[in-house]
């Protein structure tokens, strides 16, 4: 390598870090860019640019109410397949199953036992970020019914 | 625009929760969320600048000439030569213990992923962890081929048996096989990474199956032909080392020579035409990975195609339907992952021929197409390694309680049973950020690479930079596609 070419690559990892700092969504000049994944619940205008996400627009509610989650013969029926809240934020799913099992959240390894026809509720604190898949033991059914993503506070 | 069609959707969508039996969700749980927008916009954009760059510096470079080795070294001296022999032989029979010891857990232990050895040991440390460690030293596998340990135990023996000569292959590889056996296996072998159940005891199996296999190529072909051109981790690792700073020195045998990391890729052309089919196979198989779990690709068949003609076919009524739509799904993922590396052939050598119409070169397309191909394997390896790291941080740590209880009885041999019993769930920021540096990094290194490859066929510096706009072309599209893929939201219950 020459010095010119020396140059030129440093004034494109100048460029880049320059355009990094740009883009961050919390630099104030950084244009808050709603698409592939969504902004912070808190953020959320009342017509979400909502992700072509799940099935239904995805939940994003605060403690207050809790998501119902129906599910028959090991299947998710009623309720977002994706939840989505920002980290910090604490929710309460209603599982209500036709069948007896095991309720199992990936990652913060929250067990419930669910009872037939009578719903179970489970309270959690999104403290980690991540994509995190639930699922239904026993009963034969075994099988992932939807997935909790939790966005990190600040992107 | 959500509701519209979900409205087209109609009660179908209750069912369409469709787990993938993928490697990365039936077993080691990724918990990754897509990288948010901004860090898609500035990726893409960075590599689109990162490539202007590239050509800046290519049209202001000196000729390129081989990569310089900056150190060579050669076993010499009796004691050195001893001391590597025990060394060599003892990483050989621990490997093969290894190896043997994921069929034993396989077939006697615990048939659960998590609490057997096998699985974490198999795909994680040796699929993925070696892949890297590979990359980023030599061809580590070559020295420790577990399979080829097998292979010489074998021949020892007969040696012995028969007071003989080591016996001679039965037949000759014939050339027109090329490295294709090895392209088969490799399909297979991805095919059963993303669509098998993974099971302990389904590892065993397929693992004793392949060890079969082997063993038969090797008799019938003989150990040298075989891995070098049939086998298919051989040749995998074979590929990714051309990446690896220490690379063999043609000069003397067994000797190292050093090179700056990567700079060595552009040395040699791939070995023929089945090479470059598995190098685009290895870009093609991980980016179809990722894509299926996106929203965008299960939607395309589970909304866009059932309604513009499934239903008819299927039904409509959405219990019927499910069963016969996961079955239609899964030969559709099989067909596409198949038919991958042959659309990335077509349209690699679409590229290639169109740079030799640019230049007017005298090379012909082959020439071209087996010299630019590892030029890729940067690319390959950088969106292989954001799909797949955060599996090494959350289950590949877990092999150090599994050694303690390999077959998961509740042994506790070495006293590491009880460590790193807690989840670990990696940050997605850090996540983020690595993901989207690593492939911006790999597609500038590649770009380079490729620009160094020109130097060497092209005469001029002009016809260099001309012939590379087509590959950078190409990179680019590799590189923002890789990226799109990683922001796309993820299918629901995948």
């Amino acid at each position: 390598m020459n010095k010119l070419s020396l140059a030129l690559a440093i004034i494109g990892v100048v460029l880049l870090s320059a355009l990094f700092v740009l883009l961050r969504p919390s630099a104030p000049a950084g244009p808050q860019t709603g698409g592939a994944a969504a902004p912070p619940p808190a953020a959320r205008s009342p017509e979400p640019p909502a992700p072509p996400s799940a099935e239904e627009p995805p939940a994003q509610r605060q403690a207050a109410t809790p998501i119902r989650l129906v599910i028959r013969d090991g299947h998710l029926v009623e309720g977002p397949a994706t939840v989505q809240v920002a980290q910090g934020a604490e929710i309460t799913l209603e599982l209500a199953s036709d069948s007896e099992g095991e309720w199992h959240l990936h990652g913060y390894d929250i067990h419930a036992e669910l009872r037939a026809q009578a719903p179970t509720r489970v309270t959690l604190k999104a403290e980690h970020a991540g994509r995190f898949e639930h699922e239904l033991h026993g009963s034969g059914a075994h099988g992932a019914l939807g997935v909790i993503e939790v966005y990190p506070a600040t992107q | 625009m959500t509701s519209t069609w979900f409205a087209r959707l109609g009660g179908f969508w209750l069912f369409w929760v469709c787990p993938s039996a993928a490697l990365a969700h039936s077993f080691g749980q990724v918990y990754n969320l897509p990288v948010p927008f901004w860090l898609y916009a500035w990726g893409a954009t960075g590599a689109l600048l990162a490539s202007f760059v590239m050509v800046a510096v290519a049209l202001t470079s000196a000729r390129a000439t081989q990569a310089p080795a900056y150190l060579a070294w050669a076993p010499a001296g009796s004691r050195t030569r001893a001391l590597l022999r025990l060394t060599h032989r003892s990483a050989q029979a621990i490997a093969l213990g290894l190896m043997l010891l994921c069929i034993a857990t396989g077939l006697w232990g615990v048939n659960s992923p998590y609490g057997n050895f096998n699985l974490t040991a198999f795909w994680i440390v040796f699929v993925l962890g070696l892949t890297y460690v590979v990359a980023l030293t030599g061809n580590l596998y070559a020295w420790i081929n577990p399979w080829r340990s097998l292979t010489d135990l074998g021949v020892a023996a007969i040696a012995v048996l028969r007071a003989d000569r080591a016996p001679s292959p039965w037949l000759r590889y014939p050339a027109w096989l090329g490295h294709w056996p090895a392209v088969a296996q490799y399909m297979a072998f991805i095919w059963i990474e993303l669509n098998a159940r993974h099971t302990p005891q389904a590892l065993a199996e397929v693992l004793l199956v392949y060890t079969a296999l082997t063993l038969g190529g090797c008799l019938l072909f003989g150990r040298q032909a075989w891995f070098r051109q049939a086998d298919v981790f051989a040749v995998f690792f074979r590929q990714v080392a051309r990446l690896a700073p220490l690379q063999p020195d043609p000069d003397r045998p067994g000797g190292l020579r050093l090179y700056w990391p990567m700079l060595a890729v552009a040395q040699r052309p791939a070995e023929s035409l089945s090479v470059l089919v598995f190098i685009l196979f290895m870009l093609s198989s991980t980016a179809f990975d990722g894509l299926s779990d996106t929203l965008a690709w299960r939607r395309w068949l589970w909304a866009d195609l059932y309604n513009a003609g499934l239903k008819h076919w299927v039904g409509t009524n959405p219990l019927a339907a499910f069963p016969q739509m996961q079955q239609i799904d899964r030969v559709w993922r099989s067909v596409w992952l198949l038919a991958s590396p042959w659309l990335y052939l077509v349209v690699y050598l679409a590229v290639i021929a169109l740079t030799r119409r640019l230049t007017r070169s005298g090379h012909n397309t082959r020439t071209l197409a087996l010299a630019f191909a590892p030029t890729l394997l940067p690319i390959a390896l950088a969106y292989h390694f954001t799909h797949y790291y955060t599996l090494l941080q959350t289950q590949g740590v877990k092999i150090l309680p599994l050694m303690s209880d390999p077959f998961g009885h509740g042994w506790d041999l070495f006293g590491t049973a009880d460590w790193l019993q807690r989840t670990i769930i990696p940050n997605p920021g850090t996540v983020w950020h690595v993901q989207v540096v690593l492939i911006v990094l790999g597609h500038v290194i590649s770009v380079y690479l490729a620009h160094r490859v020109a130097l060497l066929y092209f005469p001029s510096r002009r016809q260099a930079a001309i012939s590379q706009l087509p590959m950078l072309l190409l990179m680019i599209a590799l590189t923002i596609g890789g990226l799109w893929i990683l922001s796309q939201p993820l299918a629901s219950g995948g």
